[in-house]
């Protein structure tokens, strides 16, 4: 076992044989392209980058041994610019491990900490070892402990490709791979990874998302956390994942196959399943920063191959904090942007991936001192770059550093927003505060106000009322403020600012008129998630009211604060059938999910009747005062070569008490139908559509308190 | 890992004991230019302990070889923790797994020569 084999016959190119020595292994001068370790005929081509070192020795292992079987330095004359690249003979792919030893100068002041004592992992590498299963307790003295691995690239996709779901017609489920099947009630075959996804697809299909966005897939490292529970005294985990240790690699502790080094075939496999099945994947992208930290964190990768090229620096050499993790990823430097760039167009092509969720985005932003720039080169790459031509890129409009861009996030035609404001301003009405009714009819209507007025229209807005920060849909209605003391930090950690109602008592209660008032409000959210223009977002779990017993910061809890209990589908059927049903309606109706602005003037469809008008309690009059809680709107079918749609007619009861609403006339041959009564027990909370059952009066609704009605008319 | 191969009724049935891993698959797929040309082909697995990507692969790559030639391969006796990597790695979609060999040659034999 020295990781190698005699080299087989096959077709040659004659620039594949051994021009080199080093000890007895055999070498030549590699490609500079691509970056990272490539499967070459014959060998392993490694190339590098690094402007400020001096010198650059490859270091190979045999999988998980602690001594290299070979160190060798890449000769002067395979440098070409700032690029190393080699190309290593008689290499076994699947026995080596690699890293790279970087000497230079060490002078934080001058923003260099080379240290050649270090190994340093590739950040081209396509898979990692080292955290092979989760949670399995590292061996603390390795040196080397996030390992390049080598990777076939040969994925046979068969006839599958990438859905290209035209982004209004989107239902996005914001879920974490671990956390959809940890629990012990999934019933799956392997709990907590990428397989046991795919066990679950009928359960997504059911429910009708179309898209999951899972939470970050990169490599991470759990065991970066250093704080205790104060509960169990265990170690807390960097659960979510949100600190990358590489870019190009999925996550091999989330994989069933991880131990034989297989994460990249199970991750795509899951990939082409869930496309199979209708449902795209956008993938969580932490690029605002990385695992290593500040000056204090560990040297991993990056800091030891160019520190100052890939991180924002302050002139003394510590690290801007933009991102509230330690430092900043230099993300307008030209190198660190051409990575970003490699690294979204390798997922896009090789791993078929719908689309991107770019957390703290703002950061992508800024320029190298952290200022924020008017046109970012990175987003604008991006933007317009080819491979990337068809996906979804969703910013996180704001960062750690108090840039907040929900709104005026450059965009370049292409980027849409988490709408921080739709969540607020919805979820203050939801809970009955006053003075939101305005901003609550922007919201509604694809915020217009935030993207009305560059041409942005309604779907560069993602609405969500609840996603993986935060309280979950049930905890949003049981709990007035956070409780995080399980985090280990005595409460300081996660947002304030949480909107939140516990309906009379603070958490769990078996008090029922309580109970069946959160469920009231969960019913209420569900409908005015999915009446909104723009695109819908939910997180797992909030279709059958999974609470997290109010901790509204769980990223670092591997429990059942954060999985998925399989066991609430049945405990809460009602709901789910509920959200399944209006996910449904949302789909029935082209109405509700257009592609443009709603004008409020125009007779687009020759109806008689203007895309969208406002009413209250009195038709035709809308309450937009300082006391108003309710709000009411129509919307026309809209023109277009399809079947014709529906009248719509939305009524939002947010006062304790039941009001009748006066309905607008419909034309001469049509009547209004209920489509959906959220304040009435199941099954007559939501009908099926076509079979909605005629509305006795005509002339008014009664609308519960807490509570929606929405009417189709034709 | 040793690998054995014999003719019988028509069809070849190579038994593969040991691991199948980034060495030996190397060994098993030279040697199968040396299989008799039968289009049928039954592949005893039932004494493999350990099967790697790369060993995976060549599974693959024989597969794609045989039904190139228009034949058929049906694989015996695969162990169940292999079969699960083989699922969740999106590998199993491809063979026709049967527990024996009896099991295999009543597919096989009923294709026709």
């Amino acid at each position: 076992m020295n990781g190698r084999v005699t080299a087989c016959p096959g077709d040659r190119r004659i620039d594949t044989y051994p021009t080199h020595r080093h000890g007895d292994w055999r070498l030549r001068p590699g490609r500079v392209f691509p970056f990272g370790a490539t499967l070459v005929p014959g060998g392993v081509n490694f190339s590098i980058f690094s402007r400020h070192a001096t010198t650059c020795t490859l270091v190979l292992f045999e999988r998980g041994e602690q001594t290299p079987i070979a160190e060798i330095p890449f000769p002067v004359s395979f440098r070409i610019g700032h690029v190393w690249s080699m190309i290593v003979f008689d290499i076994e792919p699947e026995s080596i491990e690699y890293g790279y030893r970087m000497d230079g100068p060490n002078d934080p002041r001058a923003h260099h900490r080379f240290d050649p004592g270090r190994i340093l992992l590739d950040p081209y590498a396509k898979a990692v070892g080292g955290r092979d299963r989760w949670g399995e307790t590292p061996n603390w003295t390795d040196d080397f402990p996030h390992r390049g691995r080598l990777v076939f690239e040969d994925f046979d996709w068969e006839d599958e490709r990438p859905l290209q779901i035209p982004i209004a017609d989107l239902l996005i489920y914001e879920m974490h791979v671990r956390s959809f099947t940890a629990h012990p009630s999934a019933g799956v075959r392997f709990p907590g990874t990428y397989a046991g996804i795919v066990e679950k697809i009928s359960y997504l299909v059911d429910l009708g998302i179309n898209c999951v966005e899972l939470m970050p897939v990169f490599e991470f490292d759990e065991f970066e956390n250093s704080r205790i529970s104060p509960k169990t005294g265990e170690a807390l985990y960097n659960y979510w994942g949100y600190g990358t240790v590489n870019f190009f690699s999925p996550k091999a502790g989330f994989a069933a196959s991880g131990s034989l080094g297989m994460q990249v075939d199970e991750l795509k496999t899951v990939i082409k399943e869930l496309h199979r099945a209708g449902i795209e994947v956008i993938l969580d992208v932490v690029f605002n920063h990385t695992a290593e930290g500040n000056e204090n964190g560990p040297t991993l990768s990056f800091r030891g191959l160019d520190n100052q090229t890939y991180y924002m620096l302050r002139p003394d050499g510590s690290y801007f904090n933009f991102s509230g993790c330690g430092n900043t990823l230099n993300c307008n430097n030209p190198i660190v942007r051409g990575l970003v760039l490699d690294c979204l167009r390798y997922w896009a092509a090789d791993y078929h991936v719908d689309g991107f969720r770019f957390d703290l985005a703002s950061i992508l932003g800024r320029d190298p001192w952290g200022s924020p720039m008017a046109n970012p080169p990175l987003l604008e790459s991006l933007a317009f770059d080819p491979i990337l031509g068809k996906c979804k890129l969703i910013a996180e409009a704001w960062d750690a550093g108090g840039l907040y861009q929900v709104g005026s996030f450059p965009d370049f035609g292409r980027w849409a927003e988490w709408n921080g404001k739709y969540r607020d301003d919805i979820r203050r009405f939801l809970k009955g505060d006053g003075g939101v009714a305005g901003a609550v009819a922007q919201r509604l209507s694809g915020s217009p106000d935030l993207y009305g007025w560059n041409r942005r229209g309604p779907t560069a807005s993602i609405n969500f009322i609840t996603c993986h920060d935060g309280f979950t849909l049930r905890d949003l209605f049981s709990y007035d403020s956070k409780h995080n003391e399980d985090n280990g930090e005595d409460n300081r950690d996660g947002s304030n600012e949480n909107h939140s109602w516990n309906c009379g008592i603070e958490g769990e209660t078996t008090d029922d008129g309580i109970n069946a008032l959160r469920l009231r409000l969960i019913r209420y959210a569900w409908v005015v998630l999915l009446v909104s223009q723009g695109v819908p977002m939910v997180l797992m779990g909030d279709e059958v009211g999974r609470s997290k017993r109010g901790n509204n910061n769980t990223y670092c809890q591997d429990n059942d604060l954060n999985w998925m209990d399989w066991t609430l589908v049945e405990r809460e059927a009602d709901l789910l059938r509920f959200a399944s049903m209006m996910i449904a309606l949302r789909k029935a109706h082209p109405a509700l999910r257009q592609a443009h602005h709603l004008t409020g003037r125009h007779d687009t469809a020759c109806s008689g009747y203007s895309d969208i008008s406002w009413h209250g309690t009195r038709v035709w009059n809308a309450d937009w005062s300082p006391d108003s809680r309710t709000i009411a709107f129509m919307l026309a079918p809209p023109p277009g070569h399809g079947p014709r749609d529906d009248f719509i007619y939305v009524a939002l009861n947010s006062h304790w008490a039941a009001l009748p609403f006066e309905l607008p006339a419909l034309p001469a041959d049509q009547a209004w139908h209920i489509a959906v009564n959220s304040g009435m027990k199941s099954p007559e909370d939501i009908h099926v559509t076509g079979a909605e059952p005629r509305l006795q009066d005509q002339g008014q609704v009664l609308v519960g308190g807490r509570s929606a009605v929405v009417l189709v008319g034709r | 890992m040793q690998v054995q191969t014999v003719t019988n009724a028509g069809i070849t049935i190579v038994s593969i004991a040991g691991e199948i891993n980034g060495r030996t698959a190397l060994q098993l797929e030279g040697g199968m230019a040396f299989w008799p040309h039968t289009g049928r082909v039954l592949l005893d697995l039932s004494e493999v302990s350990y099967l790697s990507s790369a060993g995976l692969r060549t599974l693959l790559l024989i597969h794609r070889r045989v039904m190139g030639e228009n034949g058929r391969l049906v694989l015996v006796g695969v162990a169940p923790m292999i079969a699960d990597t083989m699922k969740v790695t999106g590998f199993l979609r491809y063979f026709v797994l049967v527990a024996t060999r009896d099991d295999a040659q009543a597919i096989l034999g009923a294709i026709g020569a």
